[in-house]
């Protein structure tokens, strides 16, 4: 013991008055119990370290100091931690690194004060605004006001790999003087101008749709018709915008393998757009973005109209109203409903310019989200995504929100039409689509690395080898995403072993092994309906009061989920189901002026390369990141009283069981939910979830990661 | 699968120097012709290839039926001889 308090005090001594690297040098080479209050001194090493001047070196050594496992909850003889500290002497960056690595702002002293009171009795503001704004989610002053923008980065078609990317190019000139006109009368304007445009376009393109999936004889003169149609109506929509449009650059690398997407470069309308928008950025044109995010009624009124036609309308619609259900007065997330609807749009524009094109000769089933297109060993992957930049000055956060949408194409169809199987696809393209649609040998070893498997050398030789085998690996996703999880955290999604793996509560456990209670949920509803109509009683008093500010989140792990609404239409319910609940790690409450503050969190520690917190919920985001890949982070339940989405959080938990999540503790029940025995508290969140998963699915999944990944 | 024929023997005893295709286990006339036809004359190349798929058995069958035919027999024969010869020579 004697040694080890001598190693202390020479630690002492270096980070009192040595460099951050002898510090640095010294931990590496010896092994220091760290986490012990030095006597005499009567503070541990990351207490001296947080207080310590000059701050840059304070922040230096705090971290590496937790990087070595430093203890931020390590109580003195006064019951002083480090966080108190850098409350007290307003260390904001090492506070934050502190409470990211677990430490609790809200423990108390011997004197009885927390973190929260010596920032307000030393005046240490900029301390508590973190505090507050961060850490405390409780407070939803109702006007709070948004604290982030979000804006659309660009949208990524891909086959695995970039294959095109547009980004919206705005004018700064228009920018400077327009912003009120283009928020409103421009786009009222154009909607009304265009309504008329776009509506001829949707129906060709459930036409067409329809035409694949009964593979009927007219096939082509109705395509070719439609492509004709098409490329007129988007060239009208684009040429009479006025003020944006969307720089088109298709990635080279990519563009001459891939045959079909690069025809698609060349058709008028594409090369039209391109050359405009080179030779003329300052004469740019309304995005077609820009023109829908405006709750205006032409938008809808155009959508509805689409949705009435086929189909496909159902699903359609379903999400149209996922997306009008949370338009609520918040400006913000209105914006962010509208864009992800147009979105789409725009996918379905590019859709049909492709289709439009390649349908002369071949037949393609879908080019879009997660459905595959097979020809002679080869295999066409197309997905899209779009990636919003979600940045939070006040707190200097920025995270990239990557949204892979869910196409309406591949949705299931109601009625007489079968969805399309992959293995039908195979047998109408094998035949058509032209040779050189491929995987260069970068993409083609970087997807199976992906999938779990390492190739050689990828040559003429071996290259349809590999593509064989690619084909089989991603026929059965499944046992991908097994052998994934296993590798990874030793968690496996097999139907069987769940019970043993997680300890879900009863209710989700059956739920899991029998898919018959999707069938009666009535039961589920009425619960469901007492729960919240008591929250609408506006005489009861609620904790944090009445603002209609706040929504559950469920955060998933992607690698478990693997982009399940893309997948959901072609596996039964069941499955999804089961995928869903496995990949759940964290459910908690959210205040609309910071959607993603949880990640907070997790973002401080990964800016200084930490790969380890003590926060079981960090730790997991964290391991996330590492490989590659953002959080998925599902916002449900949007708009409802504080107590209610506890309420919600709660249910939840107790569903799926604290000790499955990450989560610390189980929640707080409010109103007659409260009163109910267990059972029904966990129906009441398993019918929750089961919405969330219905949400998630026709959502689309999203992406949430640090825009210095990858 | 326990006994190896006598081919598979030969082929594993010693160091394989410049022989034919059809030296190979599970590799006859008829293969072989295919082989040939497809560039790969001496035993070394199919090795070659045999190196390249990181002696993945499942690839170099899947090769071996793609180039010239073999059936699933043929095709083991082959990648069991390839892979002794490996333990033994390389």
């Amino acid at each position: 013991m004697g040694t080890a308090y001598k190693e202390l005090f020479k630690l002492y001594d270096i980070i009192q008055n040595g460099t951050e690297r002898s510090l640095e040098s010294f931990l590496k080479e010896t092994p220091v119990q760290i986490n012990q209050i030095i006597p005499c001194k009567g503070i541990g090493l990351l207490h001296l370290a947080v207080g310590i001047e000059p701050e840059e070196k304070s922040k230096k050594c705090t971290e590496l100091l937790l990087k070595h496992g430093g203890d931020p909850n390590l109580c003195n003889d006064d019951g002083v931690t480090p966080v108190h500290i850098a409350a007290i002497w307003g260390r904001v960056e090492n506070l934050k690194l502190l409470i990211g690595c677990g430490g609790d702002p809200g423990q108390r002293d011997l004197d009885g004060h927390s973190a929260f009171d010596y920032a307000t009795r030393e005046e240490q503001w900029e301390v508590f605004d973190y505090l507050h704004n961060v850490v405390d989610l409780t407070d939803d002053a109702p006007g709070h006001k948004c604290a982030y923008t979000l804006d659309l980065e660009r949208v990524l078609l891909t086959t695995d790999q970039v294959v095109a990317e547009y980004g919206p190019i705005i004018d700064e000139n228009q920018q400077e003087n327009a912003p009120a006109v283009r928020k409103s009368e421009l786009i009222n304007e154009w909607c009304e101008r265009n309504s008329l445009a776009i509506n001829k376009l949707y129906p060709t393109i459930i036409s067409e749709t329809y035409l694949i999936d009964n593979e009927s004889a007219p096939w082509k003169s109705t395509c070719l018709n439609f492509s004709d149609n098409v490329t007129l109506d988007l060239t009208k929509d684009r040429i009479s915008d006025t003020n944006t449009s969307f720089k088109s650059c298709i990635s080279n690398k990519l563009s001459d393998v891939i045959s079909g997407v690069h025809r698609l470069e060349m058709t008028p309308d594409e090369t039209r757009q391109s050359s405009e928008a080179n030779s003329n950025v300052m004469n740019q044109r309304i995005s077609v973005y820009e023109n829908f995010s405006l709750p205006g009624s032409p938008n809808n009124i155009t959508h509805k109209n689409y949705n009435t036609k086929t189909s496909l309308k159902k699903q359609r619609n379903k999400n149209l109203n996922t997306n009008t259900s949370s338009l609520i007065s918040n400006e913000c997330s209105q914006e962010l409903d509208n864009v992800l609807a147009v979105v789409q749009n725009k996918t379905n524009e590019w859709l049909c310019t492709s289709k439009g094109d390649v349908a002369g000769n071949t037949r393609r089933s879908s080019a879009s989200s997660g459905v595959s297109t097979y020809s002679g060993g080869s295999i066409v992957l197309a997905n899209v995504q779009e990636e919003y930049k979600y940045e939070d000055r006040e707190e200097d956060v920025v995270l990239i929100e990557k949204r892979l949408l869910v196409s309406p194409v591949i949705l299931p169809l109601d009625g007489d039409l079968e969805p399309i199987t992959p293995d039908h696809t195979i047998v109408s393209v094998a035949s058509s689509l032209p040779a050189s649609v491929q995987y260069d040998d970068n993409t083609l070893r970087a997807e199976l690395l992906r999938l779990g498997f390492t190739p050689g050398p990828i040559q003429d030789t071996t290259r349809n080898l590999y593509l064989k085998k690619l084909q089989a690996l991603k026929k059965n996703p499944r046992d991908d995403v097994e052998e994934l999880c296993e590798n990874l955290q030793g968690l496996s999604v097999n139907n069987n072993n769940i019970g043993q793996k997680k300890s879900y509560s009863i209710e989700i456990s059956k739920s899991l092994r029998n898919a018959d209670w999707m069938n009666d949920l009535s039961s589920y509803v009425d619960l469901e309906n007492k729960a919240r109509t008591d929250f609408s009683d506006s005489n009861k008093k609620w904790r944090e009061g009445t603002a209609k500010t706040s929504f559950t989140y469920l955060l998933l792990d992607p690698r478990l989920t693997d982009n399940l609404p893309a997948k959901s239409s072609k596996q039964d319910k069941h499955t999804s189901w089961v995928t869903f609940v496995n990949s759940i790690f964290y459910v908690g409450k959210g205040k609309r002026s910071r959607p993603y503050s949880h990640l907070y969190q997790a973002l401080t520690l990964w800016k200084k390369d930490f790969k380890t917190s003590k926060d079981k919920k960090v730790q997991h985001i964290l391991d996330i990141w590492s490989d590659k890949v953002g959080v998925v982070c599902l916002h449900v339940f949007q708009n409802v009283i504080p107590a209610e989405a506890y309420t919600n959080e709660a249910a939840m938990i107790d569903a799926l069981g604290v000790n499955s999540l990450k989560n610390l503790k189980v929640g707080n029940y409010y109103g007659v939910a409260a009163s109910w025995p267990m059972k029904e508290r966990r129906m009441l969140g398993q019918y929750l979830l089961y919405k969330a998963m219905l949400i998630f699915l026709s959502e689309g999944e999203r992406q949430l990661r640090p825009d210095d990944l990858d | 699968m326990s006994s190896t024929s006598q081919k598979h023997r030969n082929f594993v005893a010693e160091p394989m120097g410049e022989k034919p295709v059809t030296e190979l286990a599970g590799v006859g006339e008829v293969l072989g012709k295919r082989l040939e036809t497809a560039g790969f004359d001496k035993a070394y190349t199919v090795l070659g290839q045999f190196l390249v798929l990181k002696k993945d058995k499942e690839l170099f069958q899947e090769w071996l039926k793609d180039t010239c035919n073999a059936n699933s027999k043929q095709s083991a024969d082959c990648y069991q001889c390839l892979k002794d010869w490996c333990d033994e020579f390389l």
